[in-house]
């Protein structure tokens, strides 16, 4: 028998500031094999991660989306508690504009869902994963950076906090065209970003407005992209 | 592996490594042979001199033991070979946090009754500190405690106060501030000063008094009475009023509950157009007409003067005869909620309604329902539903357009075009927010 839907499949303490985080993932064939094994490990743990801390537990709320020739919606915003673990395989192209376009569109569909109940907020995250050149139209990922600049830019502060994590033969120009926010994995193991993500979404989920959330250390394999700086180049 | 410390008043405690706890500042620790205390050791950039003193007054001041169950008090300042290092403090029987009622948390439903007897409680506990002479500073659902097992009829619902090394202590004419704070909980005449760019630890006292514990207490009892909703947060109204707003691309979005606290701004109270009470809230007209009155006094009449907030034993007093003897005010609809028995309805049941209109209803054209993860385990009663939900969307938009049509006629300052172009998605874009960060 399938069980009926409650209140908390979709939301949960309403009440409490609420931080939407979208996981944008690229399952082009290129991740197939290690990549995609630590991604969906790496996942598992992240919910793991996050449905542990008591406060956090109640207040992230995260998406699924993945983008490889097609965009598929693995799930929509939901209690991190709710969460499904999915088992994500690796095959096609990397249409990223039409990902983007995808996680911007259902961030602001959540920050409207906030607005119309209510439910207080925290700037929402769209995190990205890529593994490679997008084989998206030059005009569409023209787009899609205008979109995520769009959201960016909004209100004082700012509407969206778009991150980009590059690996393997990922194209650094792109990803800098879309966000200033640029990480890189020297190699394919997701496990420690995936550790930095959860502890982030729990800081900032608990942070005192105003204040500057002081993340934590990037793991031994992540650094800051700077322009111009090949990836594992200066690597030690 | 063990530690010894000895404490200030001459105890050896030998304390196992192992952290049972751990926070910003230290970790708390298992004392051997000791069932009914604990050790707080702090980090070592977190054992200064001052601490060092606040923590030696505060032994001093002597505590019964049913106190003792009501706030974790510190009871020994403890040293190791380098010096200062913690203290020790009563274990606690539960660490259940209070949100656990606010948000119904671990499949258990908090009924008002319940909700009543936990605010009572939690009065009862800051007149304790304040009859100490003290002030709590840091009121955080975090740092409150709460016993929920039902099987333990004397204790259930009884608050203990934890984390008392960071109140606001006074005595000898010295402060030793409270120096943390969780914004949703500050008084607007801290977040006054501290918007001029000071922190709680630089800024000229007072910061934290009696009056600014009391403003939080009140924040936690509207949050139980009201459904986990806190007392500043706001919604969207979507009335038809709204459309007309929409068109300006300044129009009104949502202010988050520290930017209402600032400004004085108590949405269950204060209209505003374009804002109203969250969805998942009760109207403030579901509580008894005493009970908001105390809410009133606190948060409006108090903004501009704190000594007018409603005080502990008021608020003790008014909750009890607000509930009635043995809760005869409190009564229950067909679907079990509790509520006041001045409301012609249930207001819970109304929640429901509200929050599956919103739920269910498909946001924007482009995007999947949000049931969509899920989709293939709907059953087809869900089904139908969903698409009577549609249907109902279609009437809404309808009527919503044709409303903003005649508005558009009557004040003639709205181009055609901007009506008809406007689509539900559009005017979701403006559903633009203020952010915390």
């Amino acid at each position: 028998m399938a069980k009926q839907f409650n209140m908390d499949d979709f939301i949960k303490s309403c009440g409490e500031p609420h931080l939407a985080c979208a996981l944008l993932l690229d399952v082009s064939g290129s991740m197939a094999g290690d990549a995609i094994n630590s991604l969906n490990n790496s996942i598992k743990q992240f919910k793991y991660n996050v449905s542990d801390d008591p406060v956090a537990r109640n207040r992230v709320d995260v998406a699924l989306i993945t983008f490889g020739s097609e965009v598929k919606v693995v799930s929509d915003f939901m209690p991190v508690t709710e969460m499904p673990v999915p088992v994500l395989r690796a095959g096609g192209r990397t249409d990223m504009a039409a990902g983007i376009d995808k996680a911007v569109d259902m961030v602001k569909e959540r920050t409207g869902l906030y607005h119309n109940l209510g439910t207080p907020c925290h700037k929402p995250w769209i995190f990205m994963i890529t593994d490679g050149l997008s084989t998206s139209s030059e005009s569409a990922m023209m787009q899609a950076a205008q979109k995520i600049k769009m959201a960016e830019s909004k209100g004082s502060n700012g509407h969206l906090s778009f991150w980009a994590l590059g690996t393997g033969d990922y194209d650094q120009d792109e990803l800098f065209s879309l966000t200033k926010r640029v990480i890189e994995l020297r190699n394919q193991d997701f496990r420690g970003v995936f550790d930095w993500l959860s502890e982030s979404m729990a800081v900032i989920s608990q942070s005192r407005p105003g204040e500057d959330v002081e993340f934590g250390t990037l793991p031994e394999n992540v650094r800051k992209a700077e322009r111009g700086r090949r990836i594992d180049e200066d690597w030690y | 592996m063990k530690i010894e410390y000895k404490g200030i008043s001459g105890t050896v405690y030998v304390i196992d490594e192992e952290k049972i706890a751990r926070g910003g500042e230290g970790s708390i620790h298992n004392i051997q042979n000791n069932v009914t205390q604990v050790a707080k050791i702090f980090k070592t950039e977190y054992r200064n001199r001052e601490r060092e003193e606040k923590l030696i007054l505060m032994v001093q001041t002597k505590m019964s033991e049913d106190l003792l169950e009501q706030i974790t008090w510190p009871q020994d300042v403890i040293y190791d070979s380098m010096g200062f290092a913690g203290y020790i403090m009563p274990k606690l029987k539960s660490t259940d946090v209070i949100t656990a009622v606010y948000n119904n948390e671990n499949g258990v439903t908090y009924d008002c009754k319940k909700r009543l007897l936990t605010a009572m409680n939690l009065c009862v506990a800051v007149q304790n500190i304040h009859e100490m002479g003290q002030v709590c500073g840091d009121l955080n659902p975090q740092n409150i405690c709460i016993n929920l097992d039902e099987n333990d009829r004397k204790n259930v619902f009884h608050i203990t106060m934890v984390d008392a090394d960071s109140y606001h202590i006074s005595a000898d004419g010295k402060t030793y501030r409270c120096e943390v704070g969780l914004a949703e909980y500050i008084a607007p005449e801290i977040q006054k000063k501290l918007s001029e760019g000071y922190t709680l630890k630089n800024a000229k006292l007072p910061t934290y008094t009696k009056e600014s514990d009391l403003f939080a207490l009140a924040v936690h009892i509207f949050t139980l009475l009201m459904n986990g909703c806190h007392p500043f947060a706001c919604a969207k109204d979507n009335t038809i009023q709204q459309i007309n707003d929409s068109f300006d691309k300044n129009s009104v979005v949502t202010p988050q509950p520290i930017d209402n606290i600032k400004d004085g701004f108590f949405p269950f109270y204060h209209k505003k157009e374009g804002i109203t009470y969250p969805v998942y809230a009760p109207s403030f007209e579901a509580l008894p007409e005493k009970i908001c009155n105390l809410f009133v006094r606190t948060f409006t009449d108090g903004y501009d003067n704190p000594q007018k907030r409603a005080g502990t034993q008021e608020w003790i007093d008014t909750l009890q005869e607000c509930a009635g003897v043995n809760c005869s005010n409190i009564i229950k609809c067909v679907k079990g909620h509790e509520y006041f028995n001045h409301n012609k309805y249930c207001p819970f049941c109304g929640i429901e309604e509200r929050m599956r209109g919103i739920l269910i209803l498909p946001q924007n054209d482009n995007l999947e329902p949000l049931t969509s993860y899920k989709a293939g385990s709907q059953t087809s009663q869900q089904k139908e539903q969903h698409d009577s939900n549609g249907i109902i969307a279609l009437v809404l938009i309808f009527i919503i357009l044709f409303a903003a049509v005649c508005i558009k006629a009557c004040n003639g300052t709205i181009s055609q075009s901007a009506i008809t172009d406007m689509t539900v998605g559009e005017l979701h874009d403006e559903a633009d927010m203020l952010i915390y960060k």
